[in-house]
């Protein structure tokens, strides 16, 4: 008898915990990232554009 | 050019192996791709199976099906083709440019470099090998037998070695959003892959997974769809945030938008495996999560596609003459299409119609043809005139591959859509007052289907015809070039505690709001989980630390604003939290799961355990792979009850190792069809099909009569089942083994040469009858285990 109560009432409130988890996780990544920088964003967003800003290709040496 | 006085030094970037990983993708893909277009023929032509071999040979090799090339056999060779070869060497393809090239540093170590290159290749050999061989674990995507898993585990640890070696050695600060999603996909696969495929091993080639029944189908899907999420989509959002921008020459359209999706993405997706399972036994609460953050991942999703897709925004121009944006503009449109029709799918109400059809392999194609293959097409034609420092050798040729591969796509999609819904509604269809099917004979919603399986086949074959186009153009590039490796011009070494080195992560870890957060999390799983006196004491921890955790943001408001800008530059602290986001969703499904959905726990139907020579022939079953065309699950639905019985129970599995519930149905459920035909009927349906199904699209098995069963295998798989928890008697010797087996065996030929069908006791398609005449026999949990051993015991001793 136990272990049905504690099983089936698990089962009825997980998906809202989960839910509510969820959206909580969201809301604070949300925050943060609207929160970030502006510097700092054009430096980032700009990392794949400045990865090889000297470069000349050196031939492989076979 | 460093125009300062800072000392620099160059750095050349290890682009050998990204051609290496370049090649292989492109190699493996090829046959990937024609293994697909093979069992696609094989689908709508039986004689595909094998047979047509005869007749391209005039006769020479005269067979009426050959083993090694079955639907069955191929189908987990070109699933395990497309995603580990052919994606898999493109991703380290990706990564291994883009990394070095983020972090400003060469790769850590050539030598784990060419470990990792090397030992995949020798992986892919190996699945090349085992899997038309019959090889298998039975599970989907994860089909590589155990010596094999281990390699995989080794080979993915030295990549990852390498991956954060190098992480550790960047001299580039802040971590850009391309190497998180890498970062997500290294550990959350080491996760999955790890969990569904533990096993114990009973011989060199076969092993039983840990996990039976549902809980197996819970784990396998848990990882059958974040190999999807982790294998088939972060990696390529990292490799979509780098090389979109840099294709478009243009930074990512909002890098803030990028965060969210990345958190949102790694977090909510992990949850979403139980969307395969809908409408099963599956225990009710994990199918409504699984349907629920099915439909929450929609949102990220399309954050990112947009995100994508906005970055070519002032470029659109350029579509009509570069390939490569042409490409990288379909493959994240794909994306969107799939990742919309995802969530679509996950609803119960639509499953419902679309599971085990077609729908679903269509939605599957066109996430892997469009958006990864796609993307591997735009990166490799930018990738190329760069490895080689040439030009492209064909725009044309390049041009003509993207239609040629969105025709096949569309072909290939939109027929699946037709075969899917057709189907589905055929199978569900009832006479106007409900009582009676509609099409009770399968094979009638199978033969409606045909057309659409034919311009399936067509739709491929256009897509490999551009993906030949492909490998040809990068060929004539790279011999019209000569290999060179990128170098980059960066400030030499700081010492220790310089403002260039990185800080120990940990100590972006150990900050106020991270133990804050755990220390609430700690505090509030006492009060739920604790009584008595660890019950009060969480309530008063929890208050106490959300007012110590509100006076302290309020007084050092600066202080916690800090510790995310500074975890974009702790790798360490970073992968952690992934690790934390990942690992939550899939804790909460299947530890319950695990613990509770046990053969002592079951109320209700309990499955009857196998005969030795019942066990035999389901480990035929698997190698075979009949799960690819046959479910063994009986949905919770009208139709399906009305088709092919009561519908299943979650005890009815409980010994069943790998559990085997499909996920399509090519031919007809099988869960209730012990006792429903005669031998005889078993007998003639494995040597020829169609003699028995007129119309029927399966193989012939011929080779079932001449090879013999593995009986000696017996007494350690019966040892590994009773570890497992099957109520095998523990004084069941292998002599007594050897005894069942015989008895069974006799009394099933000595059945069949009654009706006129002759074979001997020891051949294949005699344990295979036995287990399929045992599938669906189930007795009421009583005294549950007990019983179930009461009652094995006294069916071994009347044999």
């Amino acid at each position: 008898m136990f272990k049905r109560i504690i099983y089936d009432d698990w089962t009825s409130f997980v998906p809202l915990i989960s839910f509510w988890f969820t959206f909580g996780v969201f809301l604070i990544i949300t925050v943060r990232a609207l929160l970030l920088k502006k510097e700092k964003v054009r430096h980032l967003e700009n990392l794949p554009l400045e990865d090889e800003p000297n470069s000349t290709p050196a031939i492989k040496e076979s | 050019m460093n125009t300062n006085n800072t000392k620099t030094t160059i750095i050349e970037y290890d682009d050998d192996s990204v051609r290496k990983f370049m090649i292989a993708s492109i190699f493996w893909g090829l046959v990937g791709m024609g293994a697909g277009v093979l069992i696609a023929t094989q689908l709508n032509y039986w004689q595909m199976n094998g047979k047509f071999l005869e007749w391209i040979t005039f006769g020479w090799l005269k067979n009426e099906g050959i083993e090694f090339l079955t639907f069955g056999r191929l189908r987990p060779l070109h699933t395990n083709a497309a995603i580990f070869a052919f994606v898999g060497n493109m991703m380290f393809a990706g990564v291994y440019y883009s990394t070095q090239r983020l972090c400003r540093v060469r790769m850590a170590s050539d030598l784990l470099s060419k470990i990792n290159f090397w030992g995949w290749q020798f992986i892919i050999v190996c699945a090349a090998i085992t899997l038309p061989a019959g090889y298998t674990r039975g599970k989907e995507y994860a089909e590589l037998i155990w010596p094999i898993n281990i390699l995989v585990a080794v080979i993915w640890l030295v990549f990852a070695v390498n991956f954060f070696w190098t992480l550790g050695k960047r001299n580039e600060r802040s971590l850009y959003v391309g190497l998180w999603f890498y970062i997500a996909t290294i550990v959350t696969i080491t996760m999955l892959y790890v969990v569904n495929h533990l096993s114990i091993p009973t011989s060199f080639t076969h092993s039983y997974p840990i996990f039976g029944g549902v809980q197996d189908a819970l784990v396998q899907w848990w990882y059958g769809h974040n190999a999807v999420a982790f294998f088939l989509t972060t990696p390529m959002l990292g490799i979509m945030y780098y090389f979109v921008p840099k294709a478009a020459n243009r930074p990512v359209y909002s890098y803030r938008l990028s965060i969210i999706h990345f958190w949102s993405l790694v977090f909510i997706y992990i949850w979403a495996g139980p969307h395969h399972l809908l409408n099963t036994s599956l225990p009710d609460w994990l199918q409504s999560l699984g349907m629920i953050f099915s439909l929450m991942l929609w949102a990220p999703s399309w954050a990112g596609m947009l995100n994508g897709l906005l970055t070519l925004r002032g470029a659109w121009d350029r579509l009509l003459t570069d390939p490569v944006l042409k490409f990288f503009a379909a493959a994240v449109t794909f994306y969107g299409m799939a990742t919309f029709e995802g969530p679509l799918l996950s609803i119960k109400a639509v499953n419902a119609l679309s599971h085990y059809t077609d729908w679903t392999v269509g939605h599957v194609h066109s996430g892997t043809l469009g958006w990864n293959g796609f993307l591997a097409a735009g990166m490799f034609y930018w990738l190329a005139p760069r490895l080689w420092n040439t030009k492209l050798h064909s725009v044309a040729m390049a041009n003509a591959h993207f239609w040629l591969g969105m025709v096949g796509i569309l072909l290939y999609v939109a027929s699946m859509w037709v075969s899917g819904i057709t189907q589905g509604l055929m199978l569900n269809a009832t006479t106007e007052n409900g009582t009676l099917l509609q099409y009770p004979n399968f094979l009638d919603t199978l033969q409606a289907i045909r057309p659409a399986m034919l311009f399936r086949a067509i739709g491929g074959g256009f897509y490999l015809t551009g993906f030949a186009l492909m490998a040809y153009n990068i060929w004539k590039t790279a011999r019209s070039g000569q290999a060179v490796n990128g170098t980059v011009e960066v400030p030499q070494a700081e010492p220790e505690g310089s403002p260039a080195q990185p800080k120990p992560g940990f100590r972006a870890f150990l900050n106020a709001p991270v133990i804050y957060s755990l220390l609430l999390v700690f505090s509030v799983c006492l009060t739920i989980f604790g009584d008595g006196g660890l019950f009060l004491l969480g309530i008063l921890m929890t208050t106490f630390l959300v007012v110590m955790t509100i006076a302290h943001f309020e007084a050092c408001k600066k202080e916690w604003t800090k510790w995310y800008e500074k975890l974009l530059e702790h790798g360490f602290a970073f992968t952690v939290l992934t690790i934390i986001a990942a690992a939550i969703g899939g804790a909460i499904q299947i530890i319950p799961t695990v613990t509770v959905q046990r053969a002592d726990n079951i109320e209700g139907r309990i499955q009857v355990p196998y005969t030795p020579l019942e066990l035999a022939g389901r480990d035929i079953y698997v190698s075979e792979g009949c799960y690819n065309c046959h479910s063994q699950m009986i949905r919770t639905l009208v139709p399906e009850v009305m088709r092919y019985g009561d519908y299943s129970h979650l005890g009815e599995f409980v010994y069943d190792f790998p559990y085997q519930w499909g996920s399509k149905r090519t031919g007809p459920d099988l869960q209730r069809e012990g006792g429903k035909r005669s031998d005889d009927w078993h007998f003639y349906h494995m040597l020829d099909p169609r003699s028995v199904s007129p119309g029927s699209n399966m193989p012939n098995y011929p080779w079932l009569f001449e090879k013999e069963t593995k009986v000696d295998q017996l007494p350690n798989k019966i040892h590994a089942m009773r570890m497992l928890g099957v109520p095998y008697p523990i004084d069941l010797s292998e002599e007594d083994i050897q005894a069942q087996v015989d008895e069974q065996a006799q009394a099933i030929v000595a059945g069949l040469a009654e009706k006129g069908a002759f074979t001997e006791p020891d051949k294949e398609i005699v344990a295979l009858i036995a287990y399929l005449q045992k599938l669906g026999a189930y007795r009421e949990a009583g005294q549950k285990i007990n019983a179930a051993e009461a009652q094995l015991k006294s069916e071994l001793g009347s044999q």
